[in-house]
């Protein structure tokens, strides 16, 4: 059972189209589903790596330090010997060392909040190829210093959110990855993460300018990506029925919710009118656009979608101009985020004539 | 995932406390059930605790939901731990190797599980309908991570009318 890959509380960020230096997010791409975005905070994309200086699980006296491996590519992924998932990876994070160990790379396991001595009990025999790096976070120092601030806010332990989670470190000390934990896509081989070092090494010995990974902070606002128009009915007369058209303008690329929307959690399109004398029905909403989100189809709304809404003057109503509000409670949402929902409140009026 | 799904009969088991606190599923027949499958040593399982306290609390003088907490996966040490974090307001069952649920796991979900199987349920959540039939189900899902269990409390109030 799936449920929807947005992030509710959070301000989209786009890629945006214009610059050729950046890219499409890499969220969007199969199998890095789990990167971090922006809105998440530091260390992103771009960013300095934070500091790596821990002890190293076979020697009592070594330690490895980060900021010592300047000129080497670094793949960092986090663990723990009670996490499941970590623990169908180890073998496989094994044998990325080994493959990758040619090319300039260091390859880095480190355990978090556990004691040495049941770390290096862990590993006995499950690291034959001998080229990964084991290191010990006891305090989870490291590991909260990794962890985003603005994701995973339900665990009060920092460190438990880069558990199961890697980035790749350029020769500079560059952030340029960086998946979380992804459960229901898990992957164990860490095959995205071997193609986008692919990818990296590529562009690093083919003298390439690196994409600018940083996610441009072009942010559009609810209230603009989408533009509402009423339609003028003209004069009325006490006690006539009629219909509003209400036309929802959405930006391209955008898409808002169906009402009845697909799933609990969603935020339907929603439509209240009031004026004074003047009873509104329930919105009639056109079809629904089909829109096939990851591997399951919703109801939404896109492009210019016409809500009519039926209404009716009462036969008491007083003649003259009715000031009506119009408030449109919504959510514009991409194929990769949301933004915030939102109520545009549009008003005009209608006139009502009396009765003849 | 594989079965059992949404839409399946919920596999019947029977659960204890150390305290010899027993019980069999099939004899809540005839209430909404929420089973909540929990273990110390997870992150979502203690993210998720104070919220499953809370919706426990909240259905603790109902008739008609019935809040099943299951901790599996661990040993009695590890069981009284999970007790020892918050007041649950519900007996909390264990099974430590998940034997009794083991009808839970769906075959599908997360194949990269190859060992110990019955850890796919950990932070698992389930709603049952009174005729004992699954009408919710999730596993642990980190990327979009419900830990105030929303859907969950959606899902019972799809059976059962009335706030939740």
């Amino acid at each position: 059972m799936t449920l929807r890959p947005y992030l509710l509380l959070v301000l989209a960020l786009i890629g945006c189209g214009g610059s050729a230096a950046s890219a499409p997010p890499l969220w969007t791409r199969p199998g890095f589903e789990g990167a971090v975005r922006p809105e998440m905070g530091p260390p992103q994309p771009g960013d300095a790596a934070p500091e790596i200086d821990l002890p190293i699980a076979g020697s009592d006296t070594d330690r490895y330090r980060l900021s010592a491996r300047r000129g080497r590519w670094v793949v960092v992924h986090f663990t723990t010997t009670w996490c499941p998932f970590c623990d169908e990876e180890v073998e496989h994070l094994d044998r990325l060392a080994a493959d990758y160990a040619s090319r300039n790379v260091d390859t880095l396991l480190i355990d978090v909040l556990e004691e040495r001595d049941r770390w290096r009990t862990y590993l006995e025999g499950r690291l034959p190829a001998g080229k990964l790096w084991a290191l010990s976070d006891v305090d989870g120092g490291v590991a909260r210093r990794y962890a985003p601030p603005r994701v995973a806010g339900a665990f009060e332990e920092r460190a438990h959110v880069v558990l199961a989670s890697t980035l790749v470190i350029d020769p500079d000390g560059i952030v340029r990855l960086f998946l979380l934990a992804d459960s229901e896509r898990f992957d164990p081989t860490f095959a995205a993460v071997r193609e986008r070092l692919d990818e990296l090494l590529a562009e690093r010995s083919a003298g390439a300018t690196p994409v600018d990974e940083r996610q441009d902070d072009e942010v559009r606002s609810p209230a603009e990506v989408v533009t509402i128009a009423v339609s003028d009915p003209g004069p009325v007369v006490v006690g006539d029925r009629g219909e509003l058209r209400v036309t929802l303008s959405i930006a391209s690329g955008y898409h808002l919710m169906s009402n009845p929307p697909s799933k609990p959690n969603y935020i339907p399109t929603t439509l209240q009118l009031e004026a004074e004398g003047i009873q509104f029905g329930t919105p009639v909403f056109p079809p629904f656009t089909r829109f096939q989100l990851w591997d399951e189809v919703i109801d939404t709304l896109q492009g210019d979608a016409t809500v009519g809404v039926p209404f009716q003057v009462s036969s008491d109503a007083a003649a003259g101009t009715r000031a009506v509000n119009c408030k449109v409670e919504y959510q514009a949402c991409t194929e990769g985020s949301c933004l915030f929902p939102f109520t545009q409140v549009v008003s005009f009026s209608i006139q009502v004539a009396a009765t003849i | 995932m594989g079965h059992p799904h949404v839409g399946d009969p919920a596999p019947d088991f029977e659960v204890s406390t150390p305290e010899g606190e027993t019980l069999r599923l099939s004899s809540l027949r005839g209430q909404v059930v929420v089973l909540a499958f929990v273990t110390s040593w997870c992150p979502f399982s203690k993210a998720e605790q104070p919220h499953l306290a809370r919706l426990a609390h909240d259905f603790a003088g109902s008739e008609e939901v019935r809040v099943v907490i299951v901790d599996i996966d661990e040993e009695e040490q590890g069981y009284r731990k999970y007790l020892a974090q918050t007041e649950m307001g519900s007996p909390v069952y264990w099974n430590a190797a998940a034997e009794a649920v083991s009808a839970y796991v769906p075959p599908n979900a997360v194949p990269a599980i190859t060992r110990k199987r019955w850890r796919v349920l950990v932070s698992a959540n389930l709603v049952i309908d009174r005729e004992g039939v699954i009408r919710f189900f999730t596993l642990t899902d980190t990327l979009r991570f419900d830990a105030e269990m929303r859907h969950v409390r959606a899902a019972i109030g799809d059976l059962v009318p009335g706030p939740t």
